[in-house]
């Protein structure tokens, strides 16, 4: 069950966009972040049960967030949302532990595709 | 202007920023697909100025003081104005390899490689911010305009069509390449009302 939830993007209108998108049943906070380092930040302090992340960003990337969590051995589900469409970008971030990928621009869709796809609904 | 500055708030330039890096991402990946490695994308930064104010702007960035290659791709429609693409010289060298080609690269070969990167990227950047404004551009051929000088020297307000000149600043790395790109986007003043429009409506409807 999805307990909170945390929305990594340094665009404000893709942080909305991620939000407005998130299955309906969730009726859980939503944490936003604006960076990495932010989003690290949050996560250690409010452990959301899902993290949606954005791969370009200002201060610590997507990948480093990836790496941060990967180093932990944390498990929780991450799903990339990134405008970086490049096989390279997917495989990298697939195997930093990220377990989804959802390429801009983001179908309203897509989020609930993803997350009833790892059965997180 | 001072109107124009200030109808582009914080939240426009934010939509726009992402229309752009969106578009950017795609503009990567072509090029990733056409040069077989990976395309390091930086995050699009914005900066809307008259062009008379254009230089002493691009001067804050030190990579426009190195010697470039510029291409400009014209593009009209709901919105006027032109793609510039701006290489760094040792990356034009670079761009030979990662396009195949062997050993002496003629005049030909390089303006070639030059102008089909151009129509990549510029077209690319241009054709994804279309689709997600929904409106249609049309574009005329790239050209090159100037090899080995500054933009310093090569942007003279005075030979500037047009009035405004969205400094866009996304650059493009690629690994293992000594290989950066830049691009500009110059405007004309009537592009920004339908512009404007298009980015509210994507906002309304969050």
């Amino acid at each position: 069950m999805i307990k909170s939830i945390l929305v990594v993007d340094d665009s404000k209108m893709s942080r909305k966009l991620v939000i407005r998108a998130l299955p309906e049943e969730w009726d859980a906070p939503v944490y936003q972040a604006t960076n990495g380092l932010e989003a690290l930040e949050i996560f250690h302090d409010k452990s959301p049960d899902i993290i949606f992340l954005d791969l370009t960003m200002p201060e610590l990337d997507g990948f480093g967030v990836l790496a941060a969590l990967q180093k932990e051995d944390n498990k929780v589900p991450v799903i990339v949302i990134s405008a970086d469409v490049q096989t390279e970008a997917y495989e990298r971030a697939i195997g930093l532990g990220a377990r989804a990928f959802i390429q801009k621009p983001m179908s309203p869709g897509d989020v609930r595709k993803v997350v009833q796809e790892l059965h997180l609904l | 202007m001072i109107q124009t500055k200030e109808q582009f708030d914080e939240d426009r330039r934010d939509a726009l920023q992402e229309v752009v890096n969106i578009a950017m991402g795609q503009a990567g990946d072509s090029l990733a697909k056409l040069f077989g490695t990976f395309v390091e994308l930086s995050i699009p930064k914005f900066h809307l100025c008259d062009v008379n104010e254009l230089n002493q702007e691009l001067s804050k960035n030190s990579t426009y003081a190195e010697k470039m290659t510029i291409l400009r791709q014209p593009f009209s429609g709901q919105l006027r104005g032109e793609g510039i693409a701006l290489f760094n010289n040792s990356g034009v060298n670079e761009l030979a390899v990662l396009m195949g080609y062997e050993g002496e690269v003629t005049y030909s070969n390089e303006r070639e490689m030059l102008l089909d990167v151009c129509s990549i990227l510029v077209g690319a950047c241009l054709n994804g911010v279309a689709s997600q404004l929904g409106i249609s551009l049309s574009y005329t051929a790239p050209t090159i305009i100037t090899k080995d000088t500054t933009t310093e020297k090569f942007f003279k307000p005075e030979s500037i069509q047009w009035r405004y000149a969205m400094i866009m600043e996304v650059c493009l790395t690629l690994e293992q390449y000594d290989f950066t790109s830049n691009m500009l986007l110059f405007l004309s003043e009537e592009s920004f009302p339908p512009l404007m429009n298009k980015l509210d409506q994507m906002l309304d409807e969050l």
